[in-house]
């Protein structure tokens, strides 16, 4: 292909996909926990973004993208992951989150704690919240884009994201405590 | 509470509305557990935010491109296809009308079985006075015929002529001492569906069940179709061609 004619249409979907490639890699892998589904679902999310490439408003090429690869994700491997995992988590059984009123050790938690260990607490999260705290905090997503990608509402958005910090920081507790970074 | 504590995290996000958050910061001034909840919103975005994305394989990137390139290719060909698409259609058509103008114009072609019905019964019959006058316009109509058949042992009680398939054709009918023969005579046609070749030249079959004798003459069809053997039609065509 040393003489392909340049196609500026393909040219200009590479410069973005490339840029956001890391991102988009990362969610998927954040997402699914398997390298080999997160580089099938990264693939795929590139091929669509590529095909509906026409479509893309010229804005934000990677909340477009993370919005293809969320939409993948739920409808194709999270009904595969969720077997076995439903019933005691949903959004209107979850746990409340109430933060100790009488401490504020966040800045001490995570001084002892690496981000390998950030990571592994996260993917505790059940998956319905970890999506929302992973398109928010990670991704940088607005409470409607992450709306449009996950196709609920925003106020199911906001409850989801608080609810997944909550279950965050009870895991991250957990272990800190476990570990001796911080007295219970 | 629920909704104090969604509206603290929705603060340390940006994603409140003025009054909205106004009332966040309100209800977290007022309560120490709805402040906490709003620093560990910030806490966990900042920390958050300084994890790098994990590596992806460089392979991956590789992987995708050739994706996009078969995606490319796929769209060059449908692209071609559809753009040409008219053009592909108009030369097959074009072969198809092409084919089959020169197939009538030149071209002896076969003559089905169901033509051959329109043989016996499609041909309009000549009110001939002689039998030289009906061979004379079989020769004329047909631009061939046995002249001089007269001169042969049979005589002609009759003819017809006509079209089958754009074809000129007649058909004489002829006697012997024997009875009668019928003698088609099809312009650019070489062989009759069902009667296939036999021996020097000749195509042997039956009609109806009447033994037929066929043979091709300068790329015209000349058949014989008599209650006889195909021997003794053989000998009457022989009889036939050798007085031409």
């Amino acid at each position: 292909m040393l003489f392909r004619r340049a196609d500026p249409r393909r040219e200009r979907f590479e410069r973005m996909a490339e840029a956001a490639f890391p991102s988009l890699f990362g969610t998927a892998l954040r997402f699914t926990r398997d390298k080999e589904d997160a580089s099938d679902l990264v693939q795929e999310t590139m091929v669509r973004a590529y095909e509906a490439f026409d479509r893309f408003d010229g804005r934000n090429f990677k909340a477009w993208a993370l919005r293809i690869l969320t939409n993948l994700y739920i409808n194709r491997y999270r009904k595969r992951q969720r077997e076995g995992q439903t019933g005691s988590l949903d959004d209107e059984h979850a746990a409340e989150p109430v933060a100790p009123a009488d401490e504020a050790p966040d800045r001490r938690l995570f001084d002892g704690l690496l981000g390998g260990e950030v990571e592994e607490a996260l993917a505790k999260v059940p998956d319905t919240f970890r999506t929302a705290v992973i398109l928010c905090d990670l991704e940088g997503l607005t409470y409607d884009e992450i709306a449009e990608a996950t196709d609920v509402p925003v106020g199911t958005v906001r409850s989801r994201i608080a609810r997944g910090r909550t279950i965050l920081r009870k895991e991250l507790m957990d272990y800190a405590t476990e570990q001796g970074y911080i007295r219970p | 509470m629920k909704e104090a504590i969604e509206r603290a995290h929705a603060l340390a996000d940006g994603a409140l509305s003025p009054a909205e958050a106004e009332q966040a910061r309100r209800e977290a001034a007022a309560d120490p557990r709805l402040q906490a909840e709003h620093d560990w919103a910030r806490t966990l975005k900042a920390e958050l935010a300084k994890s790098p994305p994990p590596t992806p394989d460089p392979h991956l990137w590789t992987a995708v491109r050739d994706r996009l390139d078969a995606i490319d290719r796929s769209r060059t060909a449908e692209g071609f296809v559809g753009r040409y698409a008219w053009a592909f259609c108009a030369v097959f058509l074009l072969f198809i009308v092409a084919g089959a103008i020169t197939s009538r114009l030149d071209g002896a072609r076969p003559l089905a079985t169901s033509q051959v019905a329109g043989l016996f019964s499609g041909l309009t019959p000549v009110a001939a006075g002689s039998p030289d006058q009906a061979v004379e316009l079989v020769r004329e109509k047909v631009g061939y015929a046995p002249t001089r058949m007269v001169g042969a042992p049979v005589r002609v009680l009759g003819a017809a002529y006509g079209l089958i398939d754009g074809r000129r054709a007649a058909r004489i009918v002829m006697a012997d001492g024997v009875g009668e023969v019928l003698l088609f005579v099809v312009e650019r046609t070489n062989t009759v569906e069902g009667i296939p070749y036999a021996a020097k030249g000749y195509m042997a079959g039956s009609i109806n069940r009447t033994p037929a004798l066929a043979w091709c003459e300068g790329g015209d069809l000349v058949m014989l179709v008599g209650p006889r053997d195909h021997g003794e039609l053989q000998t009457l065509a022989e009889q036939i061609r050798s007085a031409q």
